[in-house]
């Protein structure tokens, strides 16, 4: 019986079809509040971009030509 | 719900997006655990590794240069998808494979983590086995069976502690953060005393090539390398924070540059000793009581990144539908199984293969990390469409050909040839322009290349993938930024 439940699963997957269940209702809920800006995290910012560009550029830039002479 | 276990009621457990309420942990949580993670014995053999070419001054420079510009990429590909929209790093490989293609990703995160807990967890069971040899409790004659023993029990423990879920790995990391760090320092200070700076500056690498300029590449190509393997952990990690913004740094400064710093306690060790494994040296250099403590540490070091490559392992496994309604602790078993048949089974050949296994970490995310960053930036202009990411019907905006996008296969293929063109993962041996280039950068534009391409003359114009309502959403945009 419980590879049946599975096989029945994986062809839900296959295909899509999935029926509403406690479960997807809450999953959606959950979805439809991600998708409000008020709820996400942001983007990257210029302070981001400048720590990035320091860190992961600029820091390895320089570290390399001590390295090499 | 109240009849399932704790862990699978947990929002961080979860395979959707974590909402701001149940994001708890700050910056400083996040670059403890990051540091938590990213130092491990792995550090030390890619320190030993690099000191088959370079000396002390080249090796550190190559080495940290290398880990920073590794982290700089993987954190452009996944911290601001992650930490927008609270997903984990698995799920946003769809818009780019399709919502039936991130079986790749899948896959490709599973077996990397494999490898690396079962590095991990053989440095484990060999540190705690030389611990009670040279307490007596068992004779040298016997270290296999005591390595695989301890092994097994820290595998068990790894799945004991995840049981709480991400509240564990919070609370392990900061303690292990802590004593890895005082570990280090020790470290540094017995090599350092004990030779003499003198010593290790000139001592010669064990292996150069006799070509200054590929023996320098491929320090800086091991510490970058060494860094793709952190694509499948980022997300998992970094979406328990609220903003963006707090992931930044604590992700440069906690998944980058411990790895590099570390990493200089292997390659010193090697150029001095003879061998990059402290496990080896610790006691004889320390002496028996603070050897064995440090001992002790670094077997902590090693099981606190277990701890998260199984909990990140198990994060992914829950996207398949046959898991999804597991318990966790049945998901984690999961994670589990395959190292624990590696570890009592085969341990040397991971040893004796490191160099492979990092290579294969820039042959297998190079490429993927390429094209999420094309994918991410440059045609979705920063914006997913969350619906359409848990829809799994091929009627889905992330649907493409029967659930799999043609550029995201492409693209990895490109990546995968160019590798393999650049650096044989297996010997080594190279084709220009590698001594210039590395061969992790190439595979990662050339995929990023294939993708682009794909995508803009023949996916788009097709109308798969949900690229039309990115442009309309960005040409809006800019007309009302223009009023």
């Amino acid at each position: 019986m419980r590879l049946c439940n599975y096989a029945n699963e994986f062809k839900k997957w296959k295909t899509g079809g999935y029926t509403l269940t406690k479960d997807s209702q809450e999953e959606d809920e959950n979805i439809e509040k991600i998708m409000h800006l008020e709820n996400q995290g942001g983007d990257l910012n210029n302070s981001d971009y400048f720590w990035y560009i320091a860190l992961g550029i600029i820091f390895p830039a320089a570290l390399l030509l001590w390295g090499w002479f | 719900m109240k009849n399932l276990p704790d862990s699978q009621n947990s929002k961080t457990e979860s395979t959707l997006p974590i909402l701001p309420k149940d994001r708890t942990w700050k910056p400083s949580d996040l670059l403890l655990v990051s540091i938590s993670n990213s130092v491990a014995t792995w550090c030390f053999l890619m320190g030993g590794f690099t000191g088959y070419f370079l000396n002390a001054k080249m090796g550190t420079a190559a080495l940290i240069s290398g880990t920073m510009i590794g982290i700089l990429l993987v954190a452009l590909a996944l911290v601001p998808v992650t930490t927008k929209y609270g997903l984990e790093s698995v799920i946003t490989s769809k818009p780019f494979f399709g919502n039936r293609g991130w079986i790749i990703a899948l896959i490709l995160q599973y077996i990397s983590v494999i490898g690396w807990n079962s590095i991990l967890l053989i440095f484990f069971g060999k540190a705690a086995t030389r611990m009670i040899v040279e307490a007596g409790f068992i004779s040298p004659g016997s270290q296999n069976i005591g390595m695989s023993v301890l092994t097994l029990f820290a595998l068990i423990f790894v799945w004991l502690s995840l049981r709480k879920g991400a509240v564990s790995v919070q609370i392990i990391s900061k303690i292990i953060a802590v004593i890895i760090i005082i570990t280090g320092a020790w470290m540094f200070y017995m090599i350092i005393s004990h030779f003499g700076l003198n010593a290790i500056t000139e001592a010669k690498p064990l292996s150069s090539s006799g070509d200054k300029q590929w023996d320098y590449v491929t320090g800086i190509e091991i510490g970058l390398v060494s860094l793709m393997a952190w694509w499948p952990y980022i997300g998992g990690i970094v979406r328990v924070v609220p903003k963006v913004s707090q992931a930044t740094i604590p992700t440069m400064l906690g998944l980058g540059l411990p790895v590099g710093v570390m990493s200089i306690i292997g390659l010193f060790s090697i150029l001095v000793i003879g061998d990059s494994d402290p496990t080896s040296w610790i006691t004889e250099l320390g002496g028996m009581v603070m050897g064995s403590i440090a001992l002790l540490f670094i077997a902590l070091a090693n099981f606190g990144s277990a701890v998260i490559g199984v909990y990140i392992s198990s994060l992914g496994l829950r996207h398949i539908p046959l898991l999804k309604k597991q318990s966790w602790n049945k998901t984690t078993a999961v994670a589990i199984l395959p190292v624990m048949l590696i570890v009592v089974f085969v341990p040397n050949l991971f040893f004796d293969h490191f160099g492979t296994l990092l290579a294969l970490s820039g042959v297998l995310f190079a490429p993927l990390i390429g094209i999420q960053i094309v994918d991410y930036y440059f045609f979705r202009h920063q914006q997913l469409d969350i619906k359409e990411l848990y829809n799994p019907s091929l009627n889905s905006s992330y649907a493409f050909f029967r659930g799999w996008n043609p550029a995201g296969v492409l693209g990895m293929i490109a990546g995968f040839v160019t590798y393999l063109y650049l650096l044989d993962p297996i010997t080594y041996q190279s084709h220009a322009p590698y001594q210039y280039v590395t061969a992790t950068i190439p595979t990662m534009f050339a995929g990023a290349l294939v993708y682009w391409s794909v995508t803009k003359w023949f996916v788009i114009p097709k109308r798969w993938g949900g690229y039309s309502r990115f442009v309309r959403i960005s040409v809006s945009k800019e007309r009302s930024q223009k009023k």
